[in-house]
């Protein structure tokens, strides 16, 4: 039986190797870097909505409480996005012709919903709860950022899962008590892993990293 | 057959040891052909790993931006993403089961029953766990049709404004309605007003599988209209003669619920149940003592126990002689034993005795019956006599002569008021030809149904989740009917539609405030809406006379009767109603795990004389019509008799159960021509003639096998797989269940882990309790997204069901025993699946779940070759890629948002409910409280009417859980694995009559050491 041999033009292709070689780990590398960077986790993001809310001004300078709005942060697991009947509690006095307010009179006027886009995204298979995290003292700082301090509202964290783990193995840095978790500016006194540990002493906190808590 | 009394098998090839299943089962995935896997070369392997590796390519970088609507104003007290649950009630059989809908947002998406309603107290039923299928069926009709044509309801009343002209002169003698039983106050307020207005017009009820036999025989007896309510708490000896009062019941939650309790050995005094049937039913299986008899020969059976009881060795009130049929069955043994033992029991346990008769016997039995009842004192004890409504009362004779009418012209205006009796009713009621005669023909209904599609007009049906109504429970407690939403499809109830046609306000909420106002006034209103009924409110049950001058002949066989037929209505789809419900119709039947099909039953012995054989095709022929139907070789149909379900054969159901017009092949086969109103159930002299063909039945029973070596591994093992006591072993040794294995000290084969202190999940089932309704398999399938794969995949092992019941015959194939045992995931803490999986797709927890990540899996399934209970089941297809088609997507809304929606090449098995666990914890916790016992249920649980199944808390030797499983009874399944689940059974114990122990074969009851 006759031995099978390559053709002689696949010699050519012998050369091309390290090129493609070199290729490879670049792509490699800039595979990792893309699907690790920042941006792919969306962190940064910061999309237009239909109303130019401005975080800084409501609930920084005129430092109105986020349960003011997010009213079922404390008793749900969605922090629900206020219906436009909250905004014109003021906004029939304040600045009632305002042209950037068009869309919530015209929801208000129509019975409509107002279209937001979602900043913080979770994949649908995650199940976070936010009356778990906001009762125990982890305040909305440590996933939203100074929300008070943002004129258009941005993802600051990468919300990834090897994010939430880093927390849910070791919260003691991000527990506070229970009074100041809506105060974004509050600074912790000394330590603030030791007062965590303190604290979760005090109250049984224990997260846990089993895969049910967040996927079922 | 003498080697065979003591075995145990699932199907009857089992017992045969079929080399072919032995070889199936000793392969983990029976569907995956060796041949398939060598088969598959190397270029085409490459092939497929480039196609999808440009799969996963294309298959985009980033999330969809996802939009946030708020309301304009959000209702008081609504939360987003969170559920709440209303009381509301089901009308099956013109009965109300009390539930309680959960809803998220604003749509119902789960139904448990409803713990203050004593149809319920809590628990449910197969129908009303499918119903949110039922609601979300994109099938179901969406607008009023005028000859096929969309039209309007404003339309509709101005076409009918002068057949329902209160001036006109005939006082309504040219309209009907045929409604179904209904047991809704404000539909019994307007049919009167109806019939009032129009004093002519005819109201005929029909149910297909209605109970009118039961209610002509309580006529008989007492000269009224009556239905009996069993209390099966009172009740310590039940006879039931060709009952399934477990299932063909409306009461059947309550009966599963009272029976169940009283089949434990710690309830004191078990209970002792006799059947005598012709068909294996649950109340067969869970029966102490069961007599396959033919239906046809029950009158016989009552002579004869009439006899016993009621004659001169009995309570010598003098009962008729039997006639020489009845005298000549009394020639067997066997069947002369058991009426002997049995009498002799009921008669020792006057007043706690009960004595039930199915709706297939005779009206003339069903007196006999009562009169017994009477004769033994349980009036007002074990059985109630409550006065029957009216609109309650199936009458397959009055549709009979309505039709006759109709045909004869005399009918103008016909109104079908919900079901679809051109489908359902007798062959001698011709509801089709009447339909055509009359010049106007109305239908209301869910869907565009075979009567649908025979009527000029058809109107919506809106469902009881979508709309306001009142129903009144078996014992007459009124119930409210609460909506969970507004109309999906703009569909109106029978309630409306009449008082639209009586010129009233046709508002449904306003009507059923009206009949209620009239009843308890307006202050008890919300207090009703929020319990879902009226406390007290039950009819008084009344102590009627016997009519004795009346005798109640019954008739008597002819010595050849042939072949008898029995029909019987389908555990799932009842008369067909449900034909279109996917979980209906792949929910295994629980004595023939039968999907998708009905078929002949036919028992081993019948099918031998007969030359049959299991899955060939026959033609069965009787009244001159010849049908083609294939066979189910069933153990423990009687001798002689052969049954068929009603329901099957739908040809306008929709896309699931068959459609002419979708061109679906209809599920199964339809047999309503070979029914007559004089044989609703039973038929004599039926010819089945087999044809040599084959037709492939899809039955789980040999799916998931425990043991995967065949009957031989099977016998040495099955008492410990459901470990078997009498009440009489079980005195002496209650603990019996932990010593049928014999093991050496159990040695771990790995490091033990020592788990945190917290919470230890854990599950109880009692396999005394359990009498295999299959309400937690369909429970669990609605709580966990678990897809519908389809008859072809069922075929190929591919069922997705979490939960499955077991169910192992043992002794004679012709009267055999059986017992069943629920299985799920026995969540091991040494668990072997958590050992092979590569890619810690299923790890533990430190509560002791066994944790399934579906973003992890890749399918090897090396997990579920590796679970010696088999219950993880793998996606082979994308089974929920349909819900993604535009016309699906209502059914999106069935789906749990609370569970991930599974895709393809993934395993899933049961959580224990996790998310339902996660939900009590976090709001304990926000509320720093500890968790109460019983607080979480698993879907299965709360669905379990005898409550056979307890989770809970082990780390609480408190909870019910922790006590149970500490109970002598407790066993773990293959507990010498040590591989420690977390479920433990608690073993069956049966209450055999010592008289008829001794003289019927050994079953095989090991001893206890």
């Amino acid at each position: 039986m006759q031995r099978f041999h390559f053709p002689r033009w696949t010699n050519a292709l012998v050369r091309g190797l390290p090129v493609v070689a070199f290729l490879s780990a670049v792509y490699l590398v800039g595979l990792l870097a893309f699907g690790a960077s920042p941006e792919t986790l969306a962190v940064g993001y910061a999309p237009r909505q239909p109303i130019p809310f401005s975080h800084k001004l409501h609930a920084g300078e005129l430092a109105i409480d986020c349960r003011y709005c997010h009213t079922t942060v404390e008793e749900a697991a969605h922090a629900a996005v206020p219906p436009a009947a909250t905004c014109m509690n003021c906004h029939t006095r304040i600045k009632p012709q305002s042209p950037l307010l068009r869309p919530l009179r015209e929801a208000v006027a129509k019975d409509e919903p107002i279209r937001w886009t979602r900043v913080h995204d979770l994949a649908d298979y995650v199940y976070f709860d936010h009356s778990a995290h906001v009762t125990r003292g982890v305040s909305c700082v440590s996933c939203h950022g100074r929300v008070d301090q943002m004129e258009v509202v941005e993802q600051v964290e990468p919300l990834s899962m090897g994010w939430c783990l880093e927390c849910h193995r070791d919260p003691a840095p991000n527990v506070r008590p229970v009074d100041k978790v809506f105060d974004l500016a509050w600074e912790p006194q000394g330590d603030a892993r030791e007062l965590g540990r303190r604290l979760m002493e005090e109250r049984g906190i224990a997260p846990s990293t089993d895969c049910s808590t967040c996927h079922r | 057959m003498t080697n065979q009394t003591t075995t145990h098998w699932r199907s009857l090839r089992e017992l045969e040891n079929d080399p072919d299943l032995v070889e199936i089962a000793s392969r983990e995935f029976k569907d995956i052909a060796p041949e398939t896997l060598e088969g598959v070369d190397r270029r085409r392997f490459l092939q497929l790993l480039g196609a999808s590796a440009a799969l996963a390519t294309a298959s985009g970088c980033s999330w969809e931006e996802e939009q946030i609507l708020s309301f304009s104003s959000r209702p008081e007290h609504f939360i987003p993403g969170a559920t709440k649950s209303f009381a509301t009630a089901m009308d099956l059989f013109g009965a109300a089961k009390g539930l309680r809908v959960t809803t998220f947002d604003g749509r119902p998406i789960k139904v448990e029953g409803n713990p203050l309603h004593p149809s319920s107290n809590g628990a449910t039923d197969v129908h009303a766990q499918a119903a949110i299928l039922e609601f979300y069926d994109p099938e179901r009709s969406r607008q009023v049709l005028r000859e096929g044509a969309p039209s309007s309801w404003d339309a509709f009343h101005e076409a009918l404004s002068t057949d329902f002209d209160p001036g006109r002169g005939d006082e309504g003698a040219g309209i009907a309605v045929i409604a179904r039983a209904s047991g809704s106050p404000t539909e019994a307020r307007l049919r009167a007003a109806l019939l009032e207005r129009f004093p002519r017009a005819t109201w005929v009820v029909y149910e297909p599988a209605g109970d009118e036999n039961h209610v002509r025989g309580n006529e008989l007896a007492f000269g009224r209209s009556l239905r009996a309510r069993y209390d099966f708490r009172r009740a310590r000896r039940v006879l039931a003669l060709d009952a399934d009062f477990l299932r063909d019941h409306a009461d059947c939650v309550r009966h599963s619920a009272e029976l169940g309790e009283g089949r434990r050995p710690e309830s004191g005094a078990m209970n002792r149940v006799y059947a005598v049937e012709s068909r294996f039913t649950s109340v067969g299986a869970t029966a102490d003592h069961r007599l396959p008899l033919r239906s046809s020969d029950v009158p016989a059976f009552v002579e004869l126990l009439e006899d016993r009881l009621l004659g001169e060795r009995g309570l010598r009130l003098g009962a008729p002689q039997p006639g020489p049929h009845a005298r000549s069955l009394a020639q067997n043994t066997t069947l002369a034993d058991f009426v002997e033992a049995a009498a002799a029991d009921l008669l020792e346990h006057r007043g706690e005795s009960l004595i039930v008769v199915g709706k297939s016997q005779a009206p003339e039995v069903h007196a006999r019956v009562a009169r017994m009842l009477q004769a033994l004192g349980c009036v007002d004890r074990t059985v109630s006599w409550l006065p029957v409504a009216e609109t309650t009362h199936s009458d397959s004779r009055a549709l009979r002569a309505l039709c006759a009418r109709a045909a004869a012209g005399d009918v103008e205006t016909l109104l079908v008021l919900g079901g679809n009796p051109v489908y359902d009713a007798p062959a001698d009621a011709d509801v089709a030809s009447a339909l055509e005669r009359a010049a106007t023909t109305v239908h209301l209904g869910l869907t565009v149904d075979e009567t649908a599609r025979a009527c000029q007009w058809h109107l919506p049906l809106a469902h009881f989740l979508e709309s306001w109504s009142d129903a009144t429970a078996f014992d007459g407690t009124y119930s409210v009917v609460q909506p969970t939403i507004l109309p999906l499809h703009g569909g109106r109830n029978a309630a409306q539609v009449l008082a639209g046609l009586l010129g009233e306000e046709a508002d449904a909420l306003g009507l059923v405030r009206a009949t209620f106002e009239q009843r308890f006034g307006a202050a008890q209103w919300n207090r009703a809406l929020h319990d879902g009924l009226v406390a007290d409110s039950a009819q008084k049950s009344v102590v009627p006379a016997l009519r004795d001058e009346v005798e109640y002949r019954i008739e008597e066989l002819s010595a050849d009767t042939g072949l008898e037929l029995d029909f019987y209505a389908c555990p799932k789809l009842i008369d067909g109603r449900y034909a279109n419900n996917g979980w209906l119709q792949e929910l295994p039947d629980f004595t023939t795990k039968l999907t998708w099909d009905n078929a002949l039953m036919v028992g081993p012995a019948t099918a031998a004389e007969l030359g049959v054989e299991h899955e060939e095709v026959v033609e069965l022929t009787a009244l001159g019509v010849t049908l083609e139907l294939p066979v189910y070789v069933a153990p423990g149909q009687a001798r002689g008799s052969v049954a068929v379900a009603l329901g099957y054969g739908r040809t306008a159901a929709g896309v699931v159960g068959g459609s002419t017009t979708e061109a679906v092949t209809s599920v199964g086969v339809d047999v309503r021509q070979l029914r007559r109103t004089a044989g609703m159930w039973i038929l004599r002299g039926a010819r089945v003639r087999g044809t040599g063909r084959k037709y492939a039945l899809a039955t789980t029973s040999e799916h998931h096998m425990i043991d995967g070596a065949g009957m031989e591994a099977r016998e040495a093992r099955l008492d410990r797989l459901v470990p078997t006591a009498t009440a009489a072993e079980f005195a002496e040794h209650p603990d019996f269940a932990q010593h049928v294995v014999h093991h050496p000290p159990l040695e771990s084969l790995w490091k033990e882990v020592e788990l945190p202190d917290g919470h230890r999940w854990g599950m109880s089932i009692d396999l005394s309790a359990c009498d295999g309704c299959n309400a937690c398999v369909i429970a669990c399938q609605a709580e966990n997204n678990i897809p519908v794969v389809g008859k072809e995949q069922v075929l190929k092992g591919r069922e997705m069901h979490w939960i499955r019941m077991d169910l192992y015959y043992s002794g004679d194939p012709d009267a055999p025993e059986a017992v069943t045992q629920p299985v799920a995931c026995q969540q091991c803490e040494h668990a072997p699946c958590e050992q092979v999986c590569p890619v810690a797709a299923t790890v533990h927890t430190q509560e002791g779940l066994n944790d399934m990540v579906y973003n992890r899996c890749v399918g090897t399934r090396y997990c579920s070759n590796n679970c010696p209970f088999k219950v993880r089941r793998f996606n082979f297809f994308n089974n929920t890629a349909f819900l993604d088609e535009p016309q699906n997507e209502l059914l999106q809304l069935a789906q749990n948002p609370e569970v991930t929606v599974r895709s393809r090449g993934v395993m899933e098995k049961c959580t224990f409910c996790v998310q339902r666990i996660q939900k009590t914890k976090i709001a304990a916790k926000n509320a720093q409280r500890p968790i109460e016992d019983g607080e979480i249920q698993s879907a299965c649980q709360q669905a379990c009417p005898p409550q056979a199944i307890v989770f809970g808390d082990l780390a609480d030797p408190t909870s019910r859980v922790a006590q149970l499983h500490a109970s002598p009874r407790s066993y773990a399944l293959l507990g010498e694995l040590n591989i420690r689940p977390r479920n433990q059974y608690l073993a069956r114990v049966t209450n055999p009559n010592p008289a008829l122990v001794a003289t019927s074969v050994d079953h095989g009851h090991h001893s206890s050491h």
